[in-house]
């Protein structure tokens, strides 16, 4: 069986978010309640860098262990300014983007197909199940040797790592379209394609979410990692070359860059999520 | 008035084929119990014959295999032995079947309106493939429907956004938007409260007639059957076997009035009689 666990917990958070959310709170209420919320958000990140910024004068703290975040955010600019940082976000974010598309293009497909038909899911289960548990970054040096240091490479990394999370909760999706909802279709005489795309696809659309979203996360980490074992240019050859130096405000930059990058695409997703899967919520 | 009590045999006989749509011949489905080897009979030797336009309402106690009777005639399920048939005009395309299920199992992505429109969008009663942005007009077509069951202020509204009560409405809409020749309805108005189930119990009565649809009415509520069908069918307990089979001779439809007569309480009365194992009296 292929282990659901991450999509499971996933639904469970996102649905009783969502029941939170509109368990029939008045509108008023609840836009409120969302404006609470974001401004809690801000408040603690204030506070918790409030907190790192003051705590190194405070507790004196060597400069090499670690860097207030208004250096930090100093030296990003100033790396922006004379335009040395820009081909490493593009390079990495490219050989990101390239992998992950790649990746959904095929994983969604055939998470789709291994929840429909019970035979391939037999045959590919072991195998996903194997292969989810098994540090896939540890095939990185190979990966390397076989394509080299540049695109081609890192985006197969970056694909091998998005992989699992994307087939799991899109088979997770498809399994949550239960009988009595395929019962109906079938009472209506669809056809097997009409049950694809108005039952199924629609169905798994906010597990193939989740899956995405856990995704991002695990690309990003696939891009860093795979320029550890070899780069001449990107995000993780910037941290490498860094750390040699000792350069602690560098190190932190790169951090601060690659967070980044993953909230702005969990919030692109989160964004779409809410234009396709608009039940949900109840919007 | 045991005259109307006919046994069910006798009574089938003088139907011709050609006057029927649903016929069930010596019906039998077991299913498998789970944890075990053996099996279940639920539903053991059911013959009956549903005529063209008839409206039949089956009663039984909880349990005796009515859904399954149901969803077996549907084609959702496979018997075990025994004959189904649903026969309509045009012998060589499926019949128009819509399909109340007990629960609404209405689609939690699609608005209201959306799961009313289900069964037009499919290409078997459209007869082509209907885009997702080019649903507006059969949205508009189906909006009766919503009407007809009181609900034409929800399209827009999820399902998880309205009553239990009214999402068994709109499934009710959902199956007669695609304007079925046959119609297998599954205690439609079982979650409903007095006032609704009236009023939905008059529409079906007028749909019943203009579409000329045969139907298979399941109910716990004796008066209901009696007050709607044609013919009611009592099952007995598991395993389900007809029975008796009592005509309601009045003519459709039926005033609400009409509940308040003699001949109505009678018919009630017998019917009760035949639930509750009390047949020995013939
Ligand atoms: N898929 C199944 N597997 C095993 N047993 C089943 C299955 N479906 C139904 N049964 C059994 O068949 C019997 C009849 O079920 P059914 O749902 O047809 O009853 P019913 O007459 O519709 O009852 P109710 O009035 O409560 O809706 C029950 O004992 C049930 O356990
Ligand atoms: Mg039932």
């Amino acid at each position: 069986m292929v282990q659901p666990t991450k999509a499971v917990d996933n639904l469970i958070s996102m649905k009783s978010d969502a029941a939170v959310e509109d368990s029939a709170t008045p509108l008023k209420k609840r836009r409120s309640g969302g404006r609470r919320r974001t401004r809690r958000a801000v408040l603690s990140i204030l506070t918790g860098l409030l907190l790192w910024e003051f705590s190194i004068p405070i507790f004196h703290i060597n400069g090499l262990v670690l860097s207030p975040p208004t250096k930090i955010f100093a030296r990003f600019f100033e790396l922006l300014a004379d335009g040395s940082i820009q081909k490493h976000i593009f390079t990495s974010f490219s050989q990101f983007a390239l992998g992950y598309i790649f990746c959904a293009l095929t994983a969604i497909p055939l998470g789709l197909a291994m929840g429909k038909i019970e035979r391939l899911r037999d045959a590919l289960d072991p195998w996903i199940s194997a292969l989810y548990a098994t540090p896939s970054i540890s095939l990185a040096p190979l990966i390397l040797i076989w394509l080299g240091l540049g695109l081609q490479a890192k985006a197969v990394i970056v694909a091998l790592m998005a992989f699992f999370p994307m087939v799991i909760n899109t088979v997770a999706g498809v399994d949550s379209v239960t009988k009595q909802y395929e019962e109906i279709a079938l009472a209506f005489r669809a056809s097997r394609l009409e049950q694809f795309v108005k039952l199924v696809f629609p169905g798994a659309l906010p597990f193939i979410f989740a899956g995405l979203r856990l995704a991002v996360g695990r690309g990003i980490v696939g891009v860093v990692v795979a320029d550890l074992f070899g780069a001449t240019q990107g995000l993780g050859y910037l941290l490498i070359q860094a750390s040699q130096l000792f350069n602690t405000v560098d190190v932190f930059v790169v951090t601060v860059i690659l967070a980044g990058m993953g909230v702005l695409l969990t919030l692109l997703l989160g964004f779409f999520q809410r234009l396709l899967c608009g039940w949900q919520s109840g919007t | 008035m045991n005259n109307m009590n006919l046994p069910s045999s006798a009574e089938e006989s003088s139907l011709t084929d050609g006057d029927s749509s649903i016929i069930i011949q010596n019906l039998l489905m077991e299913f498998e119990i789970p944890g075990s080897q053996g099996v279940l009979r639920v539903i053991d030797d059911v013959s009956f014959r549903v005529g063209n336009g008839e409206f039949v309402a089956v009663v039984g106690p909880s349990g005796c295999g009515k859904t399954t009777l149901l969803r077996i005639i549907a084609g959702l399920l496979k018997q075990t032995s025994g004959e189904v048939s649903v026969v309509t005009e045009s012998p060589h395309t499926l019949p128009r079947l819509g399909f109340v299920s007990q629960q609404a199992n209405l689609y939690p992505w699609r608005r209201v309106i959306d799961n009313v429109s289900f069964g037009r969008e499919l290409k078997q009663w459209n007869g082509k493939w209907t885009a997702p942005w080019k649903r507006k007009k059969i949205r508009d077509e189906v909006m009766p429907y919503l009407e007809l069951v009181g609900l034409k202020d929800f399209p827009r509204y999820f399902p998880h956004q309205i009553s239990g009560g009214m999402q068994q409405r709109v499934n009710l809409a959902r199956a007669l938007a695609i304007n079925p020749e046959v119609l297998l309805m599954d205690e439609p108005f079982g979650a409903l409260d007095a006032q609704t189930r009236e009023n939905l119990q008059d529409e079906l009565q007028k749909i019943a007639l203009s579409s000329d649809a045969s139907i298979i009415f399941i109910t716990h509520d004796i008066r209901e059957a009696v007050y709607l069908a044609d013919r009611v069918i009592v099952l007995t307990p598991r395993p389900g076997k007809v029975r008796t089979s009592v005509r309601v001779p009045a003519v459709r439809p039926r005033a609400p009035e009409y509940q308040l007569t003699e001949e109505f309480n009678d018919l009630v009365r017998l019917v009760w009689h035949d639930v509750h194992g009390e047949s020995g009296r013939q």
